[in-house]
């Protein structure tokens, strides 16, 4: 917990890494069941935390909690900001981004994760 | 040889009754359930891990399809969000199963208002989450004892003796208990003979005991010869439950000089009716809801509520069903809570709806579903003052505003009061209730300031006998005069020797254990309106 060492000489980790990226959401109906599922379980593979704010209304949502992204009522042409900040923080925005320009890979099959 | 036990104490329901001890530690019957947060939290957490496991089994079998909406399920499960006003409940000293289903039912309303068509429908993912984790809480089941026991305690919760199959006989003895508790009424509509007040001595599991309830007597089974016993029964045999209650060409049921009575059932469990003929009876005047309640999951489990109340309604054809809403507090605490015996002037009946309201909501909803099924009347308990049937009327209100925007049919039954508090019973017309029926075990208890629970006061209790006739005398004109029908349940209403006081009264409406009916008939039918013998 206590880290002795200089400011200078710490790793430049997690800690301080902060990424964020704004994508629109195109898939037609929104961020109902099944692309919240997907949403939320991409986000819980990162290890930094990640927020959502939904048309810049100030409220950062959890992005990990699929009762706050649901609870969100996302609907196609809103605007998401997605912010990680820790480890692979631009790592995990990068994925969320692709994630929903890709209409949460809606197409692709109902693939289950074991 | 040692000299043979035999313990004198209060007979609390009659007939004899032989078979082994079952003594029941204190943890088992009613004073279990100290409620820690942490206990509460943890069986909501192992229920949701419960369902949980048994979704991802169900995904594993089905379909691609099937498994995605099922994975929708298993991650909002999954979520400690989903949990958290649930804690918050509990912190606020709601059960586990109360305060997940309040959660829930918030949370499913906030689906439903949506105006968009698929969160909405997200609203029945939401709902089946909610019933499968009041499922995994409903396996806990209360402890239970070996058929034909003679149960031995400090006293007997009456949910556990509901859950009990009688079947094989046995019987109760008791340390504490009293004849006017809830168990004794339950004890003697049901048959099973039971002693209260019973001095404490060394009884040990297996031991064989002989139970009259006749003469309060728990002796040594071994001491007593088999003869002895039938001798006994001869005296004290209970009313078998499967015997009709009432023959069908004794029906209907008027006084000598032809005025019309009518005859209804007070019912503690749906499985009573299988021994009721609905041709027999003039309809349910109290089922009491509470013992219904075996569990937390249970008093928050609304769709068994509405299945157990249309299921009743359905039997009873176009006859009234009075259903009363929840009565805890005092003897008979919310499951898994202790026992309070000061909240006999606390927070019971409406009052604890009220302050808990829940399981009152619960309850609403069911009962508002239920209604279009039949002929349901509601009987609210313990009532004081107008503003409690105010605000009672006001949750039916507001629970069908709901109802009504989710489209599900349902419909507003009569409100009556229960007439146990004097204040009440002096004031009828100050309340905007439908019915009226007292309820006299609780009457005479404020009215002689004698515990109904307590052993050491029970004389007293009894003695108060003539003044609760003299005080319904004074009262059941009160409420005559609003117009509004007027009937009694309590256990005075089964009581032959009290039929005649109770008639001169101005009562015309009587219910009462089904095994009481068949006496209180008989005596009825050879009274006159005012009370009088009509032979000779």
């Amino acid at each position: 917990m206590n880290d002795q060492r200089p400011i200078a000489d710490r790793p430049q980790d997690a800690a301080s890494a902060v990424a964020l990226a704004t994508v629109e959401v195109t898939h037609d109906i929104g961020l109902h069941a099944r692309p919240s599922v997907v949403f939320t379980r991409l986000a819980k593979s990162f290890p930094c935390a990640i927020g959502v704010e939904v048309n810049g209304d100030g409220v950062w949502l959890n992005g990990k909690s699929i009762v706050k992204i649901m609870g969100a009522r996302i609907r196609k042409g809103f605007v998401l900001s997605i912010r990680a900040e820790g480890a692979a923080a631009a790592e995990a925005v990068a994925a969320l981004r692709t994630l929903v320009e890709r209409n949460f890979d809606e197409e692709k099959s109902h693939a289950r994760s074991a | 040889m040692p000299e043979a036990l035999r313990l004198k104490g209060q007979g609390a329901s009659p007939g004899i009754a032989r078979g082994p001890a079952y003594v029941m530690a204190p943890e088992d019957g009613r004073a279990r359930g100290v409620r820690a947060n942490g206990s509460d939290a943890a069986r909501l957490a192992e229920a949701v891990d419960r369902a949980v496991e048994d979704l991802r089994d169900l995904a594993g079998r089905s379909d691609l399809e099937s498994a995605a909406i099922l994975e929708f399920q298993i991650e909002m499960l999954r979520d400690p969000a989903l949990l958290e006003p649930s804690l918050e409940r509990m912190h606020r000293g709601a059960e586990a199963g109360v305060a997940w289903a309040a959660t829930m039912d918030a949370y499913v309303a906030s689906f439903e208002e949506a105006e968009d068509e698929h969160i909405r429908a997200r609203g029945a993912d939401m709902m089946d989450i909610r019933q499968q984790v009041l499922r995994a809480l409903h396996g806990e089941r209360p402890p239970d004892f070996p058929q034909g026991s003679i149960l031995v305690g400090r006293d007997i919760a009456p949910s556990l003796f509901l859950s009990h199959d009688w079947s094989r006989g046995g019987g109760i003895a008791l340390f504490g208990g009293s004849v006017a508790s809830h168990v004794a009424t339950l004890a003697r509509s049901r048959g099973v003979p039971m002693v209260v007040g019973v001095p404490s001595a060394e009884i040990e599991t297996g031991m064989e005991l002989v139970v009259d309830g006749d003469d309060g007597v728990v002796e040594d089974g071994s001491a007593v010869p088999a003869s002895a016993l039938a001798a006994g029964r001869a005296s004290g045999i209970p009313v078998p439950i499967g015997e009709p209650a009432v023959a069908a060409d004794e029906f209907p049921l008027s006084t000598a000089d032809g005025i019309r009575l009518t005859l209804q059932a007070n019912i503690d469990h749906p499985s009573e009716l299988r021994h009721l003929s609905p041709t027999n009876v003039d309809g349910i005047g109290l089922f009491r809801t509470e013992y219904l309640m075996a569990s937390p999951a249970d008093l928050a489990d609304e769709e068994r509520q509405v299945a157990i109340y249309t299921e009743m309604l359905a039997w009873a054809g176009g006859l009234p069903v009075t259903i009363r809403l929840l009565d805890f507090g005092a003897d008979k605490p919310p499951p898994g809570e202790a026992t309070d015996p000061s909240s006999f002037l606390g927070l019971r009946g409406i009052r604890l709806l009220l302050a808990r309201p829940d399981m009152l909501r619960t309850q609403v909803r069911a009962l508002l579903r239920a209604a279009p099924a039949g002929r349901l009347r509601v009987l609210l308990p313990m009532v004081t003052a107008p503003s409690e049937v105010e605000q009672t009327r006001a949750v039916f209100a507001e629970e069908a505003a709901r109802l009504s925007a989710r489209g599900v049919s349902h419909a507003m039954p009569p409100l009556g009061l229960m007439v146990e508090v004097p204040a009440a019973a002096l004031m009828p017309e100050a309340f905007a209730a439908e019915f009226f029926s007292f309820g006299t075990n609780d009457l005479a208890q404020y009215l002689s300031a004698s515990a109904r629970d307590n052993a050491a006061v029970s004389p007293l209790y009894a003695a108060a006998r003539a003044a609760v006739l003299r005080f319904l005398a004074m009262t059941v004109p009160l409420v005559a005069a609003t117009g509004r029908s007027v009937g009694i349940c309590g256990d005075l209403a089964g009581d032959p020797t009290a039929l005649p006081a109770l008639l001169s009264c101005g009562f015309r409406d009587f219910s009462m254990a089904p095994r009481r009916m068949t006496l209180a008939r008989a005596a009825l039918s050879r009274l006159n309106a005012d009370g009088s013998e009509a032979r000779g």
